[in-house]
């Protein structure tokens, strides 16, 4: 691991580590921050101690400061996005749950302020899915530009619909019916889930069980496209834990929930790189059963290579680029049967066409 | 103690290369410190030319933006030469025709510096000095603006830019944000005209945009990169060929809704936009102006702006 | 996700503009609009005026007709905009 990485890790672990970095440190740590997604975060915390904030260097404030002024706008843009959900948009039957960053904003999480969302997710139950997605539809939320195979892998294979927007809101809502895609080898337990939600006050949304929160995001790591961003997740994990676990009997209830939704595996290894990487606090009563050895030294191996960002300034290196392939696979191989892996993965290379690549990592 | 660096116009050619091919060139355009690396042969030609009076600055500790402008890749590169401009090893644009690659860096910069940089309000607009009191320009299409800010400074006016006004919500300051200022078409031979000097870089034609050459900023305006100013007066200027000169008195809450309006990130920033233009409404008197004529625009604007009553004490809301 | 309160209001010149926090929105208030808007924010002082009191304050105060169309505008508008109750 790079010294920058290091410094970073460092300052995440706890924001006092910022006073000991200078302007030429902070150049590579500001860079690698960008690239996670944790500008806006890192902003919050030094912001909030007067003392720290203003011994920063002025350029480095300027960036922190951007990033926060950035994140207002996007986590404005979720609580206007979620005030246009009301009834009769989403109808008034349906309970409808707020996932990840949309949960973290409208339950006021502290942890989660500097945020940057792209999109709204919401979970509804298998049965109410229909009428959830008809009801947007008539409001006016329409699918984004997705060709005809990839909505049906959507519909039937996936754990959620094909993205919707309404024109002229700036997110997108993703419309989900579980918390792991259907034909993963990770099957949720959806029963157990909505036992476990909680109405949010003043709203029309529920929120996860904290426990169920935080399964989420262990197997959303794992679960993602994108393969960068997953330093953001642990860190939201992390901030979870922090917040929602005081005792062994929490500890023990988010082991049970992992264990019931077949997630007990990646729970493991999403508090592994939490406690290594963020020093995340874990009682030796929290872990669940460790995956076997081998396993473990080839996530070791893959993880940090394709999860923690990394300067563009030299040419990725053999490992990085054969540790990106592998966990392409893994990443295909956990959410489909081997049957359904080929047809798609050949489809999706006659669909695959040049373009752009987006403008991530340059926006805040 | 290291010796002040000299100016890029007297750095040798092999040495700015050799900058540009290992650690960068680090350009403090005020507001913001950009790293600028590449290996495009004859890039380091066009950036001696309109980066002359900037410090050569082969090192540095720490910089805002690291971008690159590098040849094309793969087969194309050699039946049409490309120029890439990439920022932290993303590319967000199309490439340039090689011949492009200057146009390409300055517009490329400008876009990452309006993505990146929401801790200032920027308004698109002008921003020039005289004395640290500040004529902010906006920039509107037929305003004019490029044109009549390379005449203001090649007049004495302190530039701080002809793209961004950078206002510090802290303080209301202007930022510089001093880019070589971008002329198109026949503004190119007018300004040549118009000062004996005016140092202009290669015209590139035929871009996006038309026909586009830099203006150099001079030394003066480079030299005060860091010293940010007050404004003091809006211009919405606008050119009409053959116009008489005429100045309008725009009431406050239509000098708000026009800075407003053209601004990069006034919806971004929310609730902190709305009182720092309002702030700025309220502080400076603003006018339309109508000109045909650079020299009597000049002019006008000067004896409006001594006009402005002495600002030590007199700031307001800060 | 608390509520977020009334537009914040100021004044330019004679005129004066106003940022709804709701919606991230700018309105700019010409001086008639203004004056009508000040009277509200006073009023609201003592708690939330509905249209319909603004009405009744600017009709015995002012002798202002309510009933034009630039006026039943505008009190739409502070309505949509969260200046007034109902």
């Amino acid at each position: 691991m790079n010294a920058a990485l290091d410094r970073l890790l460092r300052v995440l672990r706890d924001r006092a580590a910022a006073r000991a970095l200078s302007l030429a440190d902070w150049d590579p740590v500001l860079r690698l921050g960008r690239q996670a997604r944790l500008l806006g975060l890192l902003g919050h915390r030094l912001a909030s101690d007067e003392a720290l904030w203003s011994a920063l260097p002025p350029e480095v404030r300027g960036h922190f400061r951007s990033a926060i002024n950035y994140s207002a706008f996007r986590s404005q843009a979720v609580r206007m996005e979620l005030r246009a959900l009301d009834p009769p948009v989403l109808p008034a039957e349906a309970r409808v749950v707020l996932l990840k960053g949309a949960a973290y904003l409208a339950q006021g999480l502290e942890f989660a302020r500097g945020r940057m969302p792209n999109d709204v997710d919401l979970l509804v139950a298998r049965a109410d899915l229909d009428a959830a997605e008809a009801a947007l539809r008539a409001a006016g939320w329409g699918a984004e530009d997705v060709d005809a195979y990839d909505e049906r892998y959507y519909r039937e294979w996936s754990h959620e619909l094909p993205p919707m927007r309404k024109p002229g809101h700036a997110l997108e809502l993703d419309l989900h019916h579980t918390i792991a895609p259907v034909t993963s080898r990770t099957r949720a337990d959806d029963a157990l889930l909505f036992a476990g939600i909680a109405p949010l006050a003043g709203t029309r949304f529920w929120v996860l069980h904290p426990c169920d929160q935080i399964v989420h995001a262990a197997i959303h790591l794992f679960q993602d496209t994108e393969l960068d961003g997953r330093l953001r997740d642990l860190v939201d994990i992390d901030g979870l834990i922090r917040h929602h676990l005081r005792g062994e009997a929490d500890w023990g209830e988010l082991r049970e929930r992992a264990r019931r939704h077949r997630a007990s595996r990646m729970l493991w290894y999403a508090l592994h790189y939490c406690a290594s990487w963020l020093g995340t606090p874990v009682p030796a009563a929290g872990w669940p059963e460790a995956p076997p050895e081998p396993a473990r030294r080839a996530m070791d191996w893959i993880f940090p290579r394709t999860c923690l960002p990394r300067l563009p300034d030299a040419a990725p290196g053999l490992g990085h680029r054969l540790a990106g392939q592998v966990a392409q696979l893994r990443y295909h191989r956990l959410r489909m049967p081997a049957g359904l892996l080929m047809r798609h993965l050949a489809h999706k290379a006659w669909a695959a066409v040049p373009t752009r690549r987006s403008s991530a990592g340059v926006d805040a | 103690m290291t010796p002040a660096p000299g100016p890029i116009r007297q750095t040798s050619h092999s040495e700015l290369e050799q900058a540009l091919a290992e650690e960068g060139l680090f350009v403090d355009y005020g507001a913001c410190v950009v790293r600028l690396r590449s290996r495009l042969k004859g890039f380091a030609r066009s950036l001696r030319e309109v980066y002359g009076a900037f410090p050569f600055r082969p090192a540095a500790p720490f910089a805002d933006l690291h971008v690159r402008v590098d040849p094309g890749r793969g087969v194309r590169r050699w039946l049409r030469p490309n120029a890439r401009f990439s920022i932290d090893g993303v590319e967000p644009f199309d490439p340039f025709p090689l011949a492009s690659a200057l146009p390409l860096y300055e517009w490329g910069v400008n876009w990452c510096f309006a993505q990146r940089f929401n801790q200032h309000v920027l308004l698109h607009a002008g921003a020039l000095a005289c004395a640290d009191r500040a004529v902010i320009m906006a920039a509107t299409p037929g305003s004019g603006k490029s044109t009549l800010s390379a005449a203001m400074m090649l007049r004495g006016f302190r530039l701080l830019s002809d793209e961004f006004g950078v206002l510090c919500t802290e303080r209301g300051a202007l930022l510089p944000m001093l880019k070589p200022v971008a002329l198109k078409n026949q503004s190119i031979e007018l300004i040549r005209a118009f000062s004996g000097e005016a140092v202009l870089g290669p015209v590139h034609a035929a871009t996006r945009k038309g026909d586009v050459a830099h203006l150099a900023p001079d030394g003066a305006s480079v030299a005060a990169v860091r010293r940010p100013a007050r404004p003091a007066l809006v211009i919405f200027p606008r050119w009409r060929e053959g116009a008489a000169l005429a100045l309008e008195p725009q009431a406050q809450e239509q000098a708000f809704a026009r800075l407003a309006f053209n601004s990069f990130n006034y919806r971004l920033l929310g609730p902190v936009a709305f009182d720092a233009v309002a702030d700025l409404a309220a502080a400076c008197p603003a006018y339309q102006l109508t000109y045909s004529r650079l020299d009597e625009a000049i002019d006008a604007i000067q004896r409006l702006l001594d006009e402005q009553p002495a600002l030590a004490g007199a700031e307001g809301r800060t | 996700m608390a509520s977020l309160g009334k537009p914040i209001l100021r004044r330019l010149g004679d005129a004066a503009i106003a940022f709804d926090p709701r919606s991230w929105e700018t309105h700019v208030l010409p001086p008639a609009a203004a004056v009508v808007a000040e009277i509200a924010e006073e009023l609201s002082a003592e708690g939330p005026v509905s249209a319909e009191r603004l009405r009744r304050e600017l009709w015995a105060e002012f002798e202002l007709d309510c009933d034009t169309p630039e006026m039943r505008q505008l009190l739409r508008t502070m309505g949509e905009i969260g200046m007034l109750e109902g």
